[in-house]
């Protein structure tokens, strides 16, 4: 039954897919593959495609001292706690706020669902906006420059995303279940631990994933309002610089090492993640 | 029930993040408002003096502004259609190229990758690839015959590379929301087309480009709207040279505020992209609902 040019536009379409494939993992291969080259490998012409591999770039940018003296090592200590008490901050008061838009909306100034919209507009606000006031009030507080300046500026834009997708998974447990809690006389505090919470942990496992990958991946407002004391991973990434040069191998390394923690969390959550990376538009 | 819930008023789990919001985001926002009004920089070490409009009435003679604003037109304009295109091939090829479906879920998720590499790290590892001296892409054009490009050099072309990084890393975004929209369409359509005997391609058209035309407005919304707040890539790719060739706005703002420490201006400027982002949403969005 299968018609010929059916057959030929099958194996146009797995071509186009292999294609596809390595588009997408060639320039994460060539990073992998810069940091485990040697300093003459990285600078060579023809490019070194499979070198011998040599770690110590990543053995220098994982450890507390070392050539350069841990500052990869620091840098990612620094996104680490960031991006865990972003993530925190934003989960759990996210969590309270959407379960009372979503099952008390009546409580909520201007009702709970042009609330959950109101507080989403502000993710979209360019970063750039509030980041020019916020460094100035940081300053005058003189918090420029700690893991709290960072964690507490990322929680702007956080909160609110965590607000919108957790309501969202709220909204989809059946109300009898919520009603019956109720009924029964549950308090709305133990009617949200005892059972929304425990209803909705897929939804909130994707949440805390995405805060923070939100957290760990950001650059502007880091470069911004940090400088010397706190340097995310990200910052160091484009700005590390060894003997007035540019440090290939040693961004290559430190990149890969960043790159690892968001993918991780996305393969083993992959089923979970579309609705929150596509804002709730997609179930 | 009613009595009930005012009994035990839940308002105070949704105050400290309202609160939180309210303070970080929105005295921040008014504080700003404030700031564009004022003359200020921090480079003379003047206290900041009001001068209410000038700051705006100075942005639209400014000729970098400007340029940086056709700049970001020709970047998400070419820019996301370049995504929208390439995203639909790769949600087709992957919908209908891989029967197995435990396959297409490993092919899917390995091509969303790219989105979740922290955008500095895509941006490096493009700009070793651009490189004019030692990059493999340039190897690889003169070897085959092609011309040599040098990507991040020349004025003329910069931007696009940027933009090329771009369209690698925020792709799959298409794809995924195509790709959902793909699952949603009824398999009874393609089942009747099949028993009609249309061909592939037809059935594309007909049938499939149709029903994910909401799932295509919204993806390319999404991504507008990014585009507007894009920066990280650029910093670190080309830092909007050679000279000023590829400086989008964001760029822009971020250096007058924290290099020529012009922050009124700044300021000034930030709210003037934010205002054009809402009125081009709104006019897509009015758009979106009349066809």
């Amino acid at each position: 039954m299968i018609q010929k040019s059916d057959l030929v536009v099958r194996l146009v379409f797995i071509v186009v897919a292999a294609v596809i494939v390595l588009w997408t993992l060639f320039p994460i291969y060539w990073l992998a593959v810069t940091g485990v080259k040697t300093q003459t490998d990285v600078l060579t012409s023809p490019p070194v495609w499979f070198p011998k591999p040599d770690w110590h770039f990543y053995r220098d940018v994982l450890s507390e001292s070392g050539i350069s003296q841990g500052v990869g090592y620091i840098a990612l200590r620094d996104s680490l706690i960031i991006s865990m008490g972003t993530t925190l901050l934003c989960v759990i008061l996210g969590a309270m706020a959407a379960y009372v838009c979503s099952v008390f909306p009546a409580n909520v100034p201007t009702g709970g669902k042009s609330m959950a919209f109101t507080i989403l507009t502000f993710r979209m606000f360019p970063p750039i906006v509030p980041t020019i006031p916020i460094f100035w009030l940081f300053f005058l507080l003189g918090l420029l420059d700690t893991h709290l300046s960072l964690i507490i500026a990322f929680t702007t834009f956080n909160l609110p995303f965590a607000i919108y997708m957790m309501k969202t998974f709220f909204d989809d447990i059946p109300r009898p279940i919520v009603d019956a809690g109720l009924v029964d006389g549950y308090s709305p505090f133990k009617l949200f631990w005892k059972i929304v919470l425990p209803l909705a942990v897929p939804g909130l496992v994707s949440v805390t994933a995405l805060c923070f990958v939100f957290a760990w991946n950001e650059f502007l407002m880091s470069l911004i309002l940090t400088s010397t004391a706190v340097r995310p991973y990200t910052v160091l990434l484009a700005t590390w610089m060894t003997a007035m040069e540019i440090a290939w191998a040693h961004r290559a390394a430190l990149a890969v090492v960043g790159i690892i923690p968001p993918i991780i969390l996305v393969w083993i959550l992959r089923d979970r993640l579309v609705r929150g990376m596509t804002l709730g538009a997609v179930r | 029930m009613q009595a009930r819930r005012r009994f035990v008023n839940p308002v105070w789990m949704f105050t400290p993040g309202f609160l939180i919001i309210l303070v970080i985001s929105i005295v921040p926002l008014i504080f700003s408002v404030y700031i564009s009004l004022n003359a200020w920089s921090l480079a003379g070490g003047k206290p900041p003096e009001l001068n209410w409009g000038l700051n705006y009435v100075w942005m639209v003679t400014d000729p970098r502004f400007l340029d940086s604003l056709v700049r970001l037109a020709y970047y998400a304009g070419v820019g996301v259609s370049l995504q929208l295109i390439l995203g639909l091939i790769f949600s087709t090829a992957i919908y209908d190229g891989i029967r197995s479906a435990r396959m297409r879920s490993i092919v899917l998720t390995v091509c969303l990758t790219p989105m979740l590499v922290a955008p500095v790290a895509a941006g490096f590892s493009w700009w070793m690839m651009d490189h004019s001296t030692y990059g493999v892409i340039n190897y690889y054009f003169t070897a085959v015959g092609l011309p040599y490009v040098d990507w991040l050099g020349d004025p003329r072309i910069a931007l696009t590379s940027v933009m090329i990084a771009e369209i690698w890393q925020w792709t799959p975004f298409m794809m995924l929301i195509l790709y959902a929209g793909r699952l949603s369409i009824p398999a009874s359509l393609y089942e009747a087309a099949e028993l009609d005997g249309a061909r592939s391609l037809l059935v594309f058209r007909r049938i499939t480009l149709p029903s994910l035309k909401k799932f295509i407005a919204l993806a390319v919304l999404l991504r507008l709207i990014d585009s507007y707040k894009f920066i990280d890539t650029l910093f670190i790719m080309t830092h909007g040279g050679p000279g000023t060739s590829s400086e989008l706005p964001t760029l822009y703002i971020y250096v007058k505020a924290f290099e020529q420490l012009q922050l009124g201006r700044a300021a000034a400027l930030s709210w003037a992209i934010t205002l054009l982002a809402i009125i081009a949403g709104n006019i897509f969005l009015k758009m979106q609902e009349r066809s």
